[in-house]
């Protein structure tokens, strides 16, 4: 129906719009705003349905653990010289990795929420490694669409900052990234 | 066409390389393919001034300029072209189109403040024989200094 020299149809309800959006979630204020302004920016729709991912795509959240380390740096006064790492017994570890498990699955849960209040269904992945890398390469292995992260890392210096997570995304990842930067409502 | 007062805006800052109009054409594809966009579009190029092209240097550059000036006006004239008949192909409402002159770093991120833009879309210079995808200058200052959100296109690396 539409002109023949169209590199993509023009028609056909928006097939194109449809998109597979990888989501960083981290524990900053700026990354659970980010997943809220690609919520609401990215899967509009005109009639109110009650899951609209449905027609839009498809919305996956990633939340990178930082490998945990096994040996730890004594806070305290210690016999020995303070310099030097303390083993960590692997009850500690354990409980530590726990702690950490628990964090993730907090993380994810409220940002889970938050997708529902908007009507979308998300999925959860949870990986471990260095966040920035871990992130691209999901991206990559995934083939998303785009890749939305937020803008600040956990230092509150003024919004033309960009933390490292999302610096390294917007340099290495090979997919469109969207880094949201915080509303500007919030000067420190 | 609907009404395009009260959408937010959509800047999208375009120069005459591939890269962004790879960009533009995969924002249209990706927001704009439907009738009723929940943006509305403007397209953005930033003219460099002759003076920052050429690198005054030595005597004769002054007269130079003014030949670099109406080549760089010619290829603005054809940017803005170019991304007429790409946005053609697509049912967009109104588009703006506005032809600025500067450094596009600042000439982008002001271009989004002033049309209060929601988003900045830029393209993204992969040059480099390295492996990694790098980030252009301009994308990368936009990426740092823009106020609104911004989104970085990639035209992927063709794989084989």
């Amino acid at each position: 129906m539409e002109e023949s020299q169209a590199p993509v149809m023009a028609e056909g309800g928006g097939e194109d719009k449809k998109m597979k959006v990888l989501v960083a979630v981290e524990e900053t204020e700026g990354s659970l705003y980010a997943l809220s302004w690609a919520l609401d920016n990215l899967f509009t729709s005109a009639s109110d349905v009650p899951d609209k991912t449905e027609s839009l795509g498809r919305l996956v959240l990633i939340h990178a653990q930082q490998p945990l380390q096994h040996f730890m740096h004594p806070v305290g006064p210690c016999m020995t010289d303070p310099h030097h790492p303390v083993y960590a017994t692997s009850s500690v570890i354990d409980s530590v990795r726990r702690a950490q498990e628990q964090n993730s699955r907090n993380l994810l849960e409220r940002a889970t929420q938050v997708c529902r209040s908007k009507l979308v269904e998300a999925e959860m992945v949870i990986v471990d490694g260095d966040p920035k890398e871990m992130i691209c390469q999901f991206a990559e292995q995934m083939q998303a669409d785009l890749l939305v992260v937020g803008s600040r890392g956990l230092s509150k210096i003024r919004r033309a900052i960009l933390g490292s997570v999302s610096d390294y995304c917007a340099h290495h990842a090979t997919c469109p990234v969207l880094i949201v930067k915080p509303p500007k409502g919030n000067h420190p | 066409m609907a009404a395009d007062v009260g959408k937010p805006a959509m800047v999208v800052g375009i120069d005459d390389s591939e890269h962004s109009f790879y960009a533009l054409q995969w924002t249209l594809r990706r927001f704009f393919s439907v009738a009723d966009s929940a943006f509305k579009l403007v397209v953005v190029h930033s003219k460099p001034s002759p003076a920052s092209v050429v690198g005054l240097a030595g005597p004769g550059a002054a007269d130079v300029l003014p030949f670099v000036e109406s080549d760089l006006k010619k290829i603005a004239l054809l940017v803005i072209e170019r991304a007429k008949d790409l946005c053609s192909a697509f049912r967009v409402g109104d588009i703006q189109y506005e032809l600025v002159e500067g450094d596009p770093r600042n000439a982008l991120c002001d271009a989004a403040e002033k049309h209060q833009a929601e988003i900045l879309v830029v393209g993204s210079h992969g040059y480099g024989a390295i492996k990694r995808v790098v980030l252009g200058s301009v994308s990368d200052h936009c990426a740092h200094h823009a106020q609104c959100t911004v989104m970085i296109v990639k035209k992927p690396k063709p794989k084989h």
